[in-house]
């Protein structure tokens, strides 16, 4: 990466031309390193989680299989406008986009619209969330679609859903756990028998989907509550990061079991989504301490564990979560508290990464200008400020060293037991 | 201190205020409370008015101990009139700590200073006392010339150890040696800054600081603290600044430092602390809770959502330790030290007759 | 306002170099929200997280750069006066000079703004507090604010600072909250009103010329009205103007505002981020113990030992404790909680969200949670204190237990095995007995239920409490024999004329009993209404009631006249006598009735009173209709009040009202079919 910054910052003077030679340089650079299958799963495994090593422009190209070319061009624009705050330190770095309505082709079905937008301001956030709001809106979709004269379901339906991918993609990329979801629908589609009935297929689409989100989402995240509880004791100070509904709901259990424990929700900004999960909790009669990130050094003699939620394992057994998780990991291991990560086997990424910066996903400078702490204010217009070089990095990588323990739905596993959990159960995840 | 000990002097009326000031915190920030307490000593001595020079020494030290009682978080203060105490120690004595070196703070440790002072006799002892006041006074001004004038001593600091086209961080914005010594160094080399928020207490000096970089030329960023580990593996340094250096080699910072170093010393990042010789002190940190300040609750958490106010418990500490352990160096405005090597830096400037 | 504290660019302050800012503190809010606790000490010297409630006051008047300090004093003004003697204050490196006024024979905040205008002391605008509050803020920005708005516009008198919270929160007073109508451009303050617990409707009128301009208006109901006020001296000459002037915010305020030739300005600063609140009543007591325990007023804090003899360290948790505490081994001190110097606590002893004071002996297996201990206080083993209040010298005998809502007073001894709940208990003549608030004139509370949740509030939790307006009114429908349960909120107690400082009620009841009296006379007599009217206006400005009391004793007599006509059975007939009675004296409450909100009153009142008279429904009908009649009552505020009434009230109620109830649906027809014949309303 260090020998592209001079490059690049030389490229900042002439910002869109600057851009665009990164763009094209990453682009032919990377190509003929890669097998051509390899490259085609690249692709779509790029179009599935954020982060390509090229600008949001190329990967836009890169994704797109015809169509929303409009879509690319104006979020391309918008990139420019708004760059100008974006250090070149992390250019390389996938970004959220601005996107309106308009901005979607004519093939995106409203509700992705909306789906989309939501995802873009920041209102459904969560590995979870996403992607079950975007296999229920896909739902929706399928349940639309009509399929055109001259071709069957089984291939085009891919290329339609293919078209609200990349205006989701283009409002924020896509989660690990959205991008496993769409594998899985892809290869659900795939294998559609043509006798089978148009409607026939999209019922049994739609069933699979249900089936899918329930099997994957709702009762994995039951089973790892289940198991998750019995590792809080009474009398245990439990020390949490950021908000991930499946620790949520740990503690939610552990609570009507009737155990007498004490968490301490350490939040971050500009999300603070800790705020949210210390509400929920509180109204729930469960005893609650709130700090901010920089106070950490200050609670953690108290702490007996700590649970964090994840985006994504990586295959090496590294964690991938909300920007933060690592710095709690650490400290915590410093202090042999143990580290335990709570985790869907959805979340399951075969890619490997050594540190934050290579793929992560840079959310609105905009957001880290605002400094007010309430909920309630509105963003004032402060031009002086947004002037300010700011860095909103969205996750961060924890390496396998500082967790402890990972519990999924298949069970309690050490760190570097994923890829084994990959392998075992490939079948669920490869096209 | 009920009210019938204090007199009405013009000093006393001083000292009142200045202990309101602290209480209040009107006066707060290791360098404004460190001038303040030089400043109001010089004051003191001034006005004070004794037979014998251990009755002031005496007062001094009645006087360090409120303050250190009113404000025990500001070490500044504490070191400040401890080391008058050492510099009037020193004065009396005639110069014995320039012999220094290993064999005076040796002789030291073994004699009690106290009964040094019966040997004099009472002539001699007369013309001390009057002869000592202006070197005293003399040697505050310099405590106070040293403690203000920040830009001299960062003239005196490397900048050296920045590379060019490094990635510098710095997890104390309000630091305005920091400031200073990064301007310095952007004479002369071109590097990036990464400024860490240190939300909620020092969003304001965040924002300052980068502007002022920027200003100069120098790439400067902003981010929140939460994603300083993300950034680590591209840092080259840490250079941050400190409130007070405690005599094991760590030192007391603004929150959020503690985990910068954590981290940097994961990724072996060195960390460079820069300081000046007025900011060490010669207390040692058995319970550091004892240490560090809680600020107000209403900064981290909106006062107005009655949701929150009746929910859940808010903290917001504003200082960290950080332990020796994670700071490579300590660049101070008389040389580099490592942080085994501070206490003999502390014991070059402290006396014994500077305990509290 | 911005929330940043950089200033864009220096520019000329509006405050004068020579500018010295006077304060003005009043030690008595006149108001008896804590007796007994006041009986014998002043309000001001309560402590407040083991630190008398004046010097929270004084160091935020220090704060604020004030000079000269007069602190107006009424009940118990010797004890203030020895204690700022013996205070730092008083030394010669005080900040500012304090000069005590004892004024003994006022009997309201307006007798001491006049006795404050009478000496010409006050040279300049000046600070206006109550002797309780606390806060942090930064003044000098408020200050500037105000010369600057004084220097652009001759009329702004005033200028409130006002904290933003919410609705329900806890530090707002829920006793007389205050909702204020403001410009959010300019910040003035266009109407202030006081929502009563007794306002069953939810609403407020306002007039139609407040949008006339082309400003924003907010109406806010989210507002901690801390009584900070900086006025310029017209404040006391209005005062001076309108002697029946009483109160600060419902009397001055409100009449201020409404006044159109007066052409005067009142600004209000909401303050977001920093800290201010008044302790006006036990809950905010309550309430403001806990936010500066939780350190929200840093740095007013318990352990930046503000007074100059205390010693708190903080320990994670908040957590605070003095020097020279003795703890037991086993005994746990929880979060959010305070302990005063020489206090021991015993083993097994469990302190949770607690404050308590110093010199307090407390043993073994005691369990304290939500609750406030004074000084010197003894508590004996295996004694529970949950969400109470134990003053000074109190001892809590073996194994007793102390429920939410009690209160301890001073010197009272609860025996062993004693359980209090919910009552306030005061030492009388030696012995322990429970303090009644009806029967106690000193009392400000209209009903039994207001006082208790007054008390209760002390542990006030908001989940448990319906949050409705209708149903905090609900509790003020459960009925006894005084009719003062309806009447609103106001209440002047104080005569003129009376030179006991802690007056009685007694002229309250005189007044009903001679209106009474006098209205029997007039309809045995056959007078004119005018008479009666005249008689009758003669008696209140006399007695100085408010006009609730009036309407009330009114309708008590009617509906009483009524009562015995009917009993006397001269006709089985009941309309007839009814409808005469009514239709004859319905104008005597033209001059009783002025606003839409006493109208609404009125209902209330004619609604109780006639529920507990034999053929109620009928009375009350024809009392209406006659009163509709007369103009006296129109009709949208009849159909308005009937829809408003709630679902669930007393049998007695529900079926007197029926009869009403059909003749406001007529009403409500003809009204429609008559707006449909009509273009132009």
């Amino acid at each position: 990466m260090s020998e592209l910054t001079p490059a690049q910052l030389k490229a900042q003077k002439k910002a869109a031309k600057a851009a665009k030679r990164a763009a094209s340089k990453e682009a032919s650079g990377q190509a003929p390193t890669r097998d051509p299958r390899e490259a085609k799963k690249e692709q779509q495994q790029a179009a599935a989680k954020e982060g390509g090593s090229s600008s949001n422009t190329g990967n836009n190209s890169n994704n797109t299989q015809g169509g929303s070319n409009q879509s690319s061009a104006s979020a391309s624009s918008k990139e420019d406008r708004t760059r100008a705050s974006r250090p070149a330190l992390f250019g390389h770095l996938e970004k959220a986009g601005k996107v309106t309505a308009a901005d979607a082709g004519k093939d995106v079905h409203p509700e992705v619209i909306t789906l989309a937008l939501r995802y873009s301001s920041y209102q459904i956030v969560g590995s979870s969330d996403r992607a079950r709001t975007l296999l229920q809106a896909f739902q929706r979709v399928i349940a639309d679609y009509e399929t055109p004269e001259g071709t069957t379901l089984s291939r085009n339906l891919t290329t339609h859903l293919g078209h609200q991918i990349d205006f989701v993609i283009s409002a924020r990329p896509l989660s690990v756990s959205m991008g496993n979801a769409i594998r899985w629908l892809k290869q659900e589609i795939s294998v559609v028998s043509i006798d089978m009935s148009d409607q026939a297929a999209k019922d049994m689409l739609v069933e699979k989907i249900d089936e899918y989100i329930k099997e994957k989402i709702d009762v994995s995240g039951s089973v790892i509550v289940e198991s998750a509880v019995n590792d809080i004791a009474d009398g245990d100070t439990v020390l949490t990061f950021a908000h991930s509904e499946v620790v949520e709901n740990t503690f939610i259990a552990a609570h009507q079991a009737g155990k007498r424990f004490k968490i301490i929700v350490v939040d971050s900004r500009p999300l603070h989504e800790g705020r949210k999960l210390a509400r929920d909790l509180s109204a729930r009669g469960i005893e609650c301490i709130y700090i901010l990130v920089s106070a950490l050094a200050h609670v953690l003699d108290d702490v007996s564990r700590v649970f964090l939620g994840a985006h994504a394992m990586l295959s090496n057994g590294a964690l991938l979560s909300r920007v933060g998780s690592a710095l709690i990991a650490t400290a915590a291991k410093r202090k042999n508290i143990p580290v335990i990560v709570l985790c869907e086997s959805m979340k399951f990424s075969d890619r490997v990464q050594l540190d934050s910066v290579t793929l992560n996903e840079l959310a609105f400078p905009e957001m880290l200008a605002n400094t007010y702490i309430s909920d309630k204010k509105k963003l004032p217009e402060d031009k002086a400020k947004t002037s300010l070089k700011y860095l909103n990095l969205c996750y961060d990588l924890t390496p396998a060293a500082n967790l402890t323990k990972i519990i999924t739905e298949l069970g309690h596993l050490p760190p570097s037991a994923v890829p084994v959990i990959m392998r075992e159960y490939k079948s669920a995840y490869t096209m | 201190m009920s009210s019938q000990n204090r007199g009405d002097r013009e000093i006393d009326i001083f000292v009142e205020q200045f202990i309101s000031q602290l209480k209040r915190r009107q006066l707060s920030g290791s360098h404004a409370v460190a001038l303040a307490t030089a400043q109001l000593l010089l004051r003191f001595v001034s006005a004070a008015r004794w037979n014998h020079i251990d009755s002031l020494v005496k007062d001094i030290r009645a006087l360090g101990v409120r303050l250190v009682q009113t404000a025990p978080k500001e070490i500044a203060c504490r070191n400040i009139v401890s080391r008058v105490l050492t510099l009037i120690r020193e004065e009396q004595h005639g110069h014995k700590a320039e012999n220094g070196g290993l064999s005076g703070s040796m002789l030291g440790l073994l004699e009690k200073n106290d009964k040094k002072e019966e040997v004099l006799d009472k002539a001699a002892l007369r013309q001390a006392n009057r002869d000592i006041r202006p070197y005293i006074i003399e040697g505050i001004q310099d405590l106070i010339d040293e403690v203000a004038n920040i830009e001299e001593n960062i003239a005196k600091m490397s900048v050296d150890e920045i590379h060019d086209n490094q990635i510098i961080l710095t997890p104390t914005p309000a630091s305005e040696t920091v400031l200073l010594f990064l301007l310095k160094a952007a004479r002369k080399r071109n590097f990036t800054v990464l400024v860490t928020e240190g939300f909620p207490n020092q969003i304001d000096a965040a924002h300052n600081m980068v502007e002022k970089l920027t200003k100069a030329g120098v790439e400067a960023i902003i981010i929140p603290d939460a994603a300083v580990y993300a950034v680590m593996s591209k840092v080259g340094r840490v250079i941050m600044g400190t409130s007070t250096v405690l005599a094991n080699g760590g030192c007391l910072s603004s929150a959020g430092s503690a985990l910068v170093c954590a981290t940097a010393t994961q990724h072996s990042t060195p960390v460079v602390v820069l300081t000046a010789i007025y900011k060490l002190s010669p207390v040692y940190p058995f319970d550091v809770p004892s240490m560090i300040e809680i600020g107000s609750s209403a900064q981290v958490a909106d006062y107005s959502d009655s949701e929150i106010v009746e929910g859940f418990q808010v903290f917001n500490p504003l200082a960290d330790y950080v332990p020796p352990e994670d700071i490579q160096i300590y660049n101070t405005n008389i040389g580099e030290f490592s942080p085994a090597f501070i206490y003999r830096i502390v014991l070059d400037h402290y006396s014994d007759a500077g305990n509290l | 306002m911005p929330p940043k504290k950089k200033n864009a660019k220096p520019q000329k302050s509006a405050i004068d170099k020579d500018f010295r800012l006077q304060a003005v503190i009043l030690a008595d809010s006149y108001q008896a929200r804590f007796q007994p606790l006041t009986k014998d000490y002043p309000r001001c010297l309560l402590p407040l997280a083991n630190t008398p409630l004046l010097e929270y006051t004084f160091e935020f008047l220090a704060k604020a750069g004030v000079c000269e300090v007069f602190l107006m004093c009424c009940s118990h003004a010797d004890k203030i006066e020895e204690y700022i003697k013996t205070s730092k204050w008083s030394d010669s490196h005080s900040p500012f000079e304090i000069h005590t006024k004892k004024l003994t024979e006022s009997m309201s905040v307006g007798d001491a703004m006049r006795d404050l205008d009478g000496t010409g002391s006050i040279t300049s605008d000046f600070l206006l507090v109550s002797g309780d509050v606390v806060s942090n803020i930064d003044f000098t920005p408020v200050l500037e604010q105000h010369l600057q708005r004084k220097q652009d516009d001759k009329n702004a008198m005033m200028t409130m600072v006002l904290r933003q919270a919410d609705a329900f929160h806890r530090t707002r007073s829920r006793i007389e909250p205050g909702l204020f109508v403001l410009n959010d451009k300019t910040s003035e303050c266009l109407r202030y009103e006081e929502l009563s617990l007794n306002n069953p409707t939810g609403s407020i009128d306002l007039d139609g010329e407040l949008l006339n301009d082309d400003a924003t208006l907010s109406i806010r109901n989210d507002l901690i009205d801390c009584h900070i006020d900086l006025c310029s001296i017209d404040v006391l000459a209005q005062f001076t103007e309108n002697f029946d002037y009483s109160t600060l915010r419902s009397d001055f305020v409100k009449n201020i505002l409404t006044s159109e030739i007066l052409g005067k300005k009142i600004y209000a600063h909401i303050v977001t981020d920093a800290y201010a609140a008044r302790v006006r009543s036990l809950q905010t007591y309550s309430a403001v113990t806990k936010d500066i325990v939780s350190r929200y007023s840093y740095p007013v804090v318990p352990d930046s030992n503000l007074m100059d003899d205390q010693t708190f360290s903080y320990q994670m948790g908040h957590i605070y404790k003095e020097k020279g505490v003795v703890l037991a081994q086993s005994c746990v001190i929880g979060s959010r909680s305070l302990v005063g110097r020489g206090t021991s606590v015993g083993e097994r002893s469990m302190v949770k969200d607690t404050v308590i004071g110093r010199d307090c002996k407390i043993s073994t297996n005691v369990n304290l949670v939500d609750s406030f201990i004074w000084s010197n206080v003894i508590i004996e083993d295996d004694v529970t204190v949950n969400g109470g209040l134990v003053a000074d010298g109190a001892i809590l005998k073996k194994g007793c237990s102390v429920g939410p809502g009690s209160i301890i007073g001073h010197g009272v001894t609860v025996e062993e095995g004693q359980k209090i709940e919910g009552t306030y208990l005061v030492l009388d003549a030696g012995e322990s007995i429970p303090f009644d608030a009806i029967d106690d004139d000193d009392s400000d509370f209209d009903t039994d239920d207001e006082f208790n949740a007054n008390v209760g509030s002390l542990v006030y939790n908001l989940k448990e409490l319906n949050l409705s307006d209708t149903s905090i009114n609900d509790h003020c429908y459960e009925d006894d024999e005084n009719i003062r349960a309806v009447a609103p909120k106001k209440k002047t107690r104080r005569r003129l004329s009376s030179t006991v400082s802690n007056v009685s009620d007694n002229h309250e009841d005189e007044f009903q009993k001679e209106a009474i009296a006098s209205l029997d006379r007039a309809f045995q007599d056959n007078h004119e209404i005018d008479i009666a009217a005249l008689e009758l206006g003669t008696l209140r400005m006399s007695s100085n009631v408010p006009y609730e009391e009036v309407r009330a004793a009114s309708v008590k007599a009617i509906n009483g006249y009524i009562t015995r006509v009917l009993n006397m059975g001269v006709t089985d007939d009941h309309k007839v006598p009814t409808q005469k009675v009514w239709g004859k004296w319905a104008e005597l409450f033209e001059k009783q009735v002025f606003e839409p909100a006493d109208q609404i009153d009125l209902l209330n009142i004619l609604l109780k009173d006639c529920s507990r008279r034999p053929v109620g429904n009928y009375i009350l009908f024809a009392a209406v209709q006659s009163l509709y009649d007369a103009d006296v009552l129109d009709e949208h505020v009849i159909v308005r009040w009937w829809h408003q009434q709630p679902e669930d009230v007393s049998p007695e109620i529900a079926s007197v009202r029926t009869l009403l109830g059909k003749w406001v649906t007529w009403l409500e027809e003809a009204e429609s079919e008559s707006e449909e014949e009509d273009e132009s309303d």
